[in-house]
């Protein structure tokens, strides 16, 4: 498990990393999801031990990182953003150099370094120097070199930039596939990415955390209102009549339609309750045919977008409502920023 | 430790990096050993070793040059940094595949005294105690310019910075008396141009010209004091602690023949404080 507690970096005036504090549990896949210079890649620097934070702590299965530093770098594996690996040096050399670095036998050091060969699908280029090797090839040997020495935890930056499609389509399975045993943890700015391969969602914008949660209760957590779409055979008039009566239904947009006499329409609904069953029969006695009705889901993107956007607002006002106070000296503003509510929400749910 | 060293010494033979080294080495030795001791039939050893120096200041950067500043380059330090492994064995790992590169050449020139021996009277204890001597004098510019590679982020820079400092140590052990005066006037001025550049340092740190000037008064005051009350203590100061600290200069007791214990302490503690400042730089730039 990882413990990260009031983590902050700061470079000179720019804070990259903010007071972030999350934990990661074991046998999950965690996408580090942000946009580019959020602070993702800082982050995990300070996780695996390759940059000192200014203040704050990371523990890794109860060490701390700069205490401990020996016990807690053996519990992970880390592959920067930018494979580091020797161009002069044959995969199998690398990694068992590797290896042996992370304390491993001469003996056991080859083992673990075939069989992360195997694993990452790259025997065949064993023999080949690093430096002639492709970009994608290259990446998997920095995966594979994140298994020796058998680590809890993989950490991985980007594993997938500059890859081509299909190397993609690779790096996603394999992924998903050391997911079965092993804790990972990815960092992307692709959202479709965090989608396809992660349980669990950390957002970061700013340096500051600001959604944690997986990804299936994402939406749900971040929005209360549900959305609907509706298409119904009738007139727009009459349809529109029947939506009125119904009070929980908070708005109604009507939407292109792409087949004659048939009004298509987006609803938002207050609260979480499900108004299917309630539209339905109110358009039946009306006589009007329901085409179709589902629920909308939030999309990862809008999410993003939304909590990422919000986060710059908030970051902006309360810059300005800090410069207020020290101008005027007024009583300390007592306004909680919405995006920080689902963080704070968290914190709540662990104590208890 | 032993990883890195093994891991080092192979990236030096898988390229040509290694070899060109010992090649050098080789090459310059034996011309100058074939055109003094043989050809021209003097049993001092000598005669061979005191222009090897001179080839130090080539094959050092280029040992050097890449050791760390490659790695910071290539981003290959954050393997470093993150594996279970700490940063004095990393440097430690590395000083020693380059001295190991540095020994395989010296172990050569050392059969030299052997074949002189096998035509004529030489000695042995001499010759090799001036080899040990010689390639201590490597070590040391070794840890020096592996402290160089550390504070450049590009090989070429390092390999350039660390040329230079090579040449001017060898230079000034050679020329220091005609070049810098040992008059104490001169020494005071460029004891004060430090005590200037220090407080500058100390500006840049601490970001305050209030303690930057502190700094610099600091130094300043007492040996303004000193160039008063002891003048003579400033005769020839500079010179004589330019050759105190040239690595090229420590070295003339083992060419004179006899186990110089000053200069084999001196050349100890010059490796350890550029390797622990090696390390301490690499600690630093993991805070940064």
């Amino acid at each position: 498990m990882i413990e990260v507690k009031n983590l902050t970096k700061v470079y000179g005036d720019h804070t990259a990393v903010d007071d972030l504090s999350f934990k990661i549990y074991n046998g999950k896949i965690y996408g580090l999801l942000g946009p580019n210079g959020a602070g993702k890649s800082t982050t995990m620097n300070m996780m695996t031990g390759c940059l000192a934070p200014t203040s704050g702590s990371v523990r890794i299965n109860g060490f701390d990182v700069v205490k401990q530093p020996m016990k807690a770098k053996k519990c992970i594996g880390y592959l920067p953003e930018i494979p580091p690996v020797y161009g002069e040096l044959t995969p199998f050399e690398y990694l068992v150099f590797v290896a042996e670095a992370k304390g491993v036998s001469y003996e056991r050091a080859v083992r673990q370094a075939q069989s992360a060969m195997e694993m990452t699908d790259i025997t065949d280029m064993s023999d080949r120097l690093i430096k002639n090797l492709s970009k994608g090839y290259r990446q998997r040997v920095g995966i594979a070199m994140t298994l020796l020495g058998d680590p809890d935890i993989i950490i991985l930056d980007e594993p997938t930039v500059g890859l081509d499609p299909k190397q993609i389509i690779e790096v996603r399975a394999l992924i998903q596939a050391l997911g079965e045993t092993k804790t990972v943890i990815v960092s992307s700015h692709i959202l479709a990415e965090i989608r396809e391969i992660c349980d669990h969602v950390l957002i970061i914008s700013g340096g500051k955390l600001i959604a944690n949660a997986p990804i299936e209760e994402l939406s749900e957590s971040v929005s209360a209102d549900v959305k609907l779409k509706l298409s119904v055979r009738g007139d727009e008039t009459g349809v529109l009549e029947v939506l009125n009566q119904i009070e929980e239904i908070e708005s109604c947009t009507l939407q292109p339609s792409h087949e004659a006499g048939v009004v298509s329409l987006a609803l938002c609904v207050k609260g979480e309750v499900d108004l299917r069953d309630k539209i339905f029969f109110a358009m039946a006695d009306r006589r009007y045919a329901v085409i179709s009705m589902e629920k909308e889901e939030e999309s990862l993107e809008s999410i993003f977008l939304r909590l990422t956007e919000e986060a710059a607002l908030a970051s902006g006002e309360k810059k300005s409502a800090r410069a207020k106070r020290s101008r005027k000296g007024s009583p300390e503003d007592n306004d909680r920023d919405g995006e920080y509510e689902l963080i704070e929400e968290e914190k709540e749910e662990g104590e208890n | 430790m032993s990883a890195i060293y093994r891991k080092e010494l192979k990236i030096y033979f898988c390229g040509a990096l290694g070899f060109v080294v010992m090649a050098l080495m080789l090459v310059f030795s034996g011309v100058f050993f074939t055109f003094t001791n043989l050809a021209q039939e003097y049993t001092d050893f000598l005669f061979t070793l005191d222009p090897m120096k001179l080839i130090l200041i080539l094959v050092v950067p280029l040992l050097t040059m890449r050791t760390i500043a490659e790695e910071r380059h290539s981003r290959t330090d954050q393997l470093l940094y993150s594996l279970p492994i700490r940063l004095f064995h990393v440097v430690l790992g590395k000083f020693f595949a380059m001295l190991t590169v540095f020994l395989l050449p010296t172990l050569v020139v050392g059969c030299y005294p052997l074949l002189m021996a096998a035509m004529g009277k030489v000695s042995l204890l001499a010759s090799y105690t001036a080899l040990f001597g010689y390639f201590l004098m490597g070590a040391a510019l070794i840890a020096l310019c592996t402290l160089i590679s550390c504070l450049m982020e590009n090989q070429i820079v390092a390999g350039a910075v660390s040329l230079v400092v090579c040449f001017a140590f060898w230079f000034l052990q050679r020329y220091a008396s005609g070049v810098i005066p040992g008059d104490a006037l001169v020494s005071f001025l460029i004891c004060m141009g430090v005590c200037l550049l220090m407080g500058v340092l100390v500006w840049r740190l601490s970001r305050s010209l209030a303690v930057g000037l502190i700094g610099a008064l600091i130094l300043a005051v007492p040996t303004l004091a000193l160039f008063f009350l002891k003048k003579a203590w400033f005769e020839r100061l500079i010179p004589d602690f330019l050759e105190a600290i040239n690595p090229f200069s420590r070295v003339a007791g083992f060419f004179y023949g006899y186990f110089d214990v000053e200069g084999l302490i001196f050349y100890l503690t010059c490796i350890f404080v550029c390797l622990f400042l090696t390390v301490q730089a690499m600690e630093a730039r993991r805070k940064i």
